[in-house]
């Protein structure tokens, strides 16, 4: 069986790679997009439509609204989670196992700035609040020249630059966070503004329950988590050539967990962690075929756990501080030097900072503070071949110095897309991406103990190779029908094997992690019909994830995310001011370690890393929308959300039980059960 | 209204958590392990069959196994006993290269080694101790080399206190502390294995122990430090002393042994929530670890 799908990953790959697909040509196409292009450049590059690249997934506002909808709440990375080519890791949680990447290596851009903390809650919620979001452009493959950076995938989200004619906006309360989201002009037809902020309000129940559990008590407890971001944009047009946005991103977690008790012994817990982001992006246009884009930013992504324990006269207090800072600048240029060829080049440089400050344990130093910089050279021209063949090639050069190291990197990027009628195309790329920064962390969890730390003399940046191909079908109006497969390697990679702590050892992290290699393959179908009223959408990813690591297994074993197979049903259905949509989610369950071998005296050993699974994973999701308009045209939509809608106890770790039988029997707790939810929104 | 309170977190509780029973495929098969202890005037050796663990019936007594063991490439056989174990008084010298080769009918053959380290070079030790606060005390033992230790040693470090309480009558206790630690080295405090008891690594004697890497030693001198717990009551007197068994260990040795501390008690990875946990083995085609050790014990330090 294994034997028979890796034979149909691989006749994938080399179907996509046959010209004998080719019969009409689409003359009109390139013309068009490049006229389009022309006159808009300071808008929107309508032929990311018409995309060459493989692997690239354009989601709207709209889309990421609709789905998966986790406490009344919509999220960017619970939507990409559900895409074909992706593992979303442990329920619930923000993990992106990208065409076998390790959940560390995906790009995301916030208006074109790195950042690095993507959730809420240690993985409950994403960073990027949806209301917003403009426009997201997800890429697994076929990674064009300007991005870099990462190994496994880019997720590009842009925000809004506000309505420069009319001011409106919109109030969500859910039953985890609220949101306010404002837009309008400040100068009409010139300067506008967007805005946006959400706050969970879970503390608000927490603190409630325990004021009245504390009553009467000596024994005072406090706990609480509450996790809020904010956006804000302002965008002014000099001209109809010339225009500057500047954007700000601001989000944080605070949890706090104390004891006060009459004997004067206090226990307190204070965790925070979060981003800031603040850009501005100078957008020009020189002439008809030249315009560009001149970005200056700051990101910064900071965590601080700290504890105070007062036993009588005795205190003791600490903290484990880390962040990571980009101050960078960036020059991008897109050219039309003629009707065939559309050349983006551009530069980036930036200084970066890693700091860490653990607690203090004997004489020893728990610090480590490393900067950087880091400079790249890109250039890719989009190349109209012949009417039908389109081919995308492009060089990455990145330099990284850290310390008295040089790290050189040479990336070609290549795609190419040949369109054999108005409705069929078939695509296939070469990728080469580089990942300087490791995240030092012990877990799979989504913790602030974790950071950020870059390669140096003897850790050498990640580096992955990616070919990816597939046909693109559209053969009548309402169906979609893709296929597409990878072969993904990737050197270089980490993992964890020090000792078991919640805490990693950032001080010396160099010692306690395995370098190891990582290799994936597989394919991915899309079918999907869009009609006035209903539309449905299936995916189906078959795929292999293997790692060789030699310190832990002499032999290539199966990652931890390996899901041999996954199937996503996605529908969403209009009738009057009711909308339903439904999203049924299946996987093969994700590898666990579980002993290998027992000894007589009952010793358990272990052997092959992630030797077995878990049970399968499966669940539905569901959900109403009622929307309603008023006079003013202002409208209210009530969300009615049920997520694991038939309370499918999935697996969410397991271990081995001895049998009196003797034969092996595993014991699973599932911790997600049906949660249903109600929010309320307001657009006016 | 703490009732309901009380009602409602029961019903999420109800719902929420839930265990229940599966049967895992695992991918493994049946195996030998392997256990090789060469020290200077002999070499401890134990083989046993290691079922797989979806069907740990399968168990198969081990006296039909062969092993063969060589110094130097000068073999020599040893016999085992029913549970698989065997001693050979053999005389074993620094820098010996020691083999383990063994086979059983329907197994694949095993075959390890390792080489044997010099004897650790301990000039001095000296005690000092602490009180952090009325309950908890540490003690610092500042061990001692003439020379800067060679960079690719490693360490253990078996510490035997003994500890004298007169309240009101005479009570004499061993190896009260809780841990032992490493408190720095050249570059900051390195990795280290502290074991309660031996784990069945050391043939020779149970007591708490500490692994670590030459790294440990700043300049040429290491501090381990352990902590304890107890009250002092104004009428009691405390006197401490302490022994130690200093060895050399081989590189397998030592990572043999940090794997098995990483492993033990790692619940996160258990789990499936942190990298997998797994025995580091220098035994092809089986399981187990070849390692050798040399070791010293030094006068009684108070």
């Amino acid at each position: 069986m294994r034997r028979l799908g890796e034979k149909i990953a691989l006749l994938v790959l080399l179907l996509c790679a046959h010209p004998a697909f080719g019969q009409n040509t689409e003359q009109n196409e390139m013309r068009d997009t490049l006229e389009k292009a022309t006159i808009s450049a300071l808008q929107s590059d309508t032929r990311k439509h018409n995309t060459t690249q493989t692997g690239l997934i354009r989601l709207n506002p709209e889309f990421l609204k609709s789905s998966a909808a986790v406490f009344g709440a919509p999220d960017l990375i619970k939507s990409l989670q559900m895409l074909p080519g992706v593992a979303a890791g442990n329920e619930l949680m923000s993990g992106m196992y990208v065409h076998g990447g390790d959940g560390t290596d995906n790009l995301f851009l916030l208006d074109g700035v790195p950042i690095y903390n993507i959730s809420h809650f240690g993985g409950l919620f994403s960073s990027f609040n949806t209301d917003v979001v403009n426009s997201l452009d997800f890429y697994k493959s076929g990674f064009p020249a300007r991005y870099g950076g990462r190994a496994s995938s880019v997720v590009d989200v842009s925000t809004k630059e506000g309505d420069l004619q009319r001011f409106h906006g919109s109030i969500s309360i859910g039953i985890a966070d609220g949101r306010v989201q404002l837009e309008g002009p400040i100068v009409k037809g010139k300067t506008t503004f967007n805005f946006g902020y959400r706050r969970s309000w879970l503390d608000l129940i927490t603190r409630v329950g325990l004021s009245i559990a504390n009553k009467g008590s000596s024994n005072k407890v406090d706990a609480y988590s509450f996790m809020q971001d904010l956006n804000a944009g302002i965008t002014h047009n000099f001209s109809d050539r010339s225009k500057l946005r500047a954007n700000f991103y601001w989000g944080n977690d605070k949890l706090k967990a104390g004891l006060t008790s009459a004997d004067a012994v206090s226990l307190a817990l204070n965790i925070k962690w979060g981003n800031m982001l603040a850009s501005a992006a100078w957008d020009y246009r020189f002439s008809k075929n030249i315009s560009s884009t001149l970005t200056g930013y700051y990101s910064k992504s900071d965590s601080d756990i700290g504890y105070d324990v007062s036993l009588s006269q005795y205190v003791m207090a600490d903290d484990i501080i880390s962040d990571i800072k980009d101050l960078g600048l960036k020059y991008d240029f897109s050219w039309f030097p003629h009707e065939k060829h559309h050349i983006r080049f551009g530069a980036e440089a930036k200084h970066k900072w890693y700091d860490f400050k653990g607690f203090q344990s004997g004489n020893g130093s728990n610090i480590r503070m490393e900067a950087g910089n880091e400079m790249a050279l890109y250039a890719e021209d989009e190349m109209f071949l012949l009417s039908s063949l389109t081919l995308n090639a492009g060089l990455r050069y990145s330099l990284i110095a850290t310390g008295s190291k040089l790290w050189h990197s040479i990336e070609p990027r290549a795609a190419l897309k040949w369109r054999f009628s108005n409705n069929y195309d078939i695509r296939a790329s070469y990728t080469r991406m580089s990942q300087n920064e490791h995240l030092i962390a012990s877990s799979y969890i989504d913790l602030p103990t974790s950071c950020w730390m870059p390669s140096n003399e003897e850790i050498h940046p990640v580096i992955s190779d990616q070919v990816a191909g597939g046909i693109y079908m559209r053969p009548v109006k309402n169906l979609r029908l893709n296929l597409e497969g990878w072969y993904k390697t990737m050197d270089h990679l980490l993992s964890y094997k020090g000792a078991n702590s919640l805490f990693p050892p950032v001080a010396n992290w160099e010692g306690n992690f395995s370098e190891g290699k990582g290799k994936s393959y597989g394919m991915e179908a899309e079918i999907g019909w869009d009609a006035e009223n209903f539309t449905i959408t299936a995916y189906y990813t078959l795929s292999w994830t293997l790692r060789l690591f030699n310190e832990m297994y002499p032999g290539w074993f199966y990652d931890r995310n390996d899901n041999r197979h996954k199937v996503n049903l996605l529908g969403t259905y209009r009738v009057g001011k009711f909308e339903f949509t439904a999203n049924w989610t299946w996987h093969s369950g994700n590898r666990i370690t579980l002993p290998s071998n027992v000894l007589d005296d009952g010793t358990v050993l272990y052997d092959k890393p992630f030797n077995s699974s878990l049970p399968v994973y499966h669940r539905l999701d569901l959900g109403i929308n009622y929307k309603d308009t008023f006079r003013n045209n202002s409208h209210f939509t009530i969300n009615l959300s049920v997520y694991n809608a038939y309370n499918r106890k999935n697996a969410y770790f397991a271990y081995l039980t001895p049998s009196s039988g003797g034969k092996a029997q595993g014991t699973a707790y599932s911790v997600i059960p049906i949660i249903p939810t109600l929010s309320l929104a307001y657009d006016f | 209204m703490k009732k309901y309170l009380t009602l409602i977190a029961a019903a999420l509780l109800l719902i929420s958590a839930c265990e229940f029973d599966f049967t895992p495929k695992i991918d493994s098969g049946p195996k030998l392990f392997v256990k090789c202890v060469a020290m200077n005037d002999s070499i401890c050796a134990q083989v046993k069959y290691a079922a797989p663990s979806s069907d740990a019936q399968k168990i198969q007594n081990v006296s039909a196994a062969h092993l063969e063991l060589a110094v130097n490439g000068q073999t020599f056989s040893i016999d085992l006993d029913d549970n698989g174990t065997g001693t050979a008084i053999k005389q074993v010298k620094e820098g010996d290269l020691i083999s383990i080769n063994a086979g059983m009918t329907g197994l694949n053959d095993v075959y390890g080694y390792t080489g044997m380290p010099g004897l650790p070079e301990i000039s001095d030790v000296k005690v000092e101790n602490n009180v952090l606060i009325d309950s908890i005390s540490y003690t610092v033992l500042h061990l001692k080399t003439d020379r800067k230790p060679d960079p690719d040693d490693y360490y253990a470090v078996h510490i035997i206190e003994e500890r004298t309480m007169t309240f009101p009558d005479t009570l004499i206790v061993d190896t009260t502390f809780v841990r032992a630690m490493i408190q720095s080295g050249d570059d900051g405090v390195p990795e280290f294995a502290s074991l309660n008891d031996n784990n069945g690594l050391f043939p020779f004697i149970k007591a708490p122990v500490i692994l670590f890497p030459a790294s440990a030693f700043k300049h040429n001198e290491c501090a381990l430090s352990l902590l304890s717990f107890g009250f002092i009551f104004p009428d009691m007197t405390l006197r401490s002393r302490y022994k130690l068994l200093v060895s050399k260990v081989s590189e397998e040795f030592y990572l043999y042994s940090m794997s098995l501390y990483k492993s033990s008690g790692d619940i996160l990875a258990t789990l499936g929530l942190a990298p997998p946990q797994f025995a580091w083995s220098n035994i092809e085609g089986g399981l187990g670890f070849c390692g050798a050790l040399a070791t010293i014990e030094t006068d009684w330090y108070e």
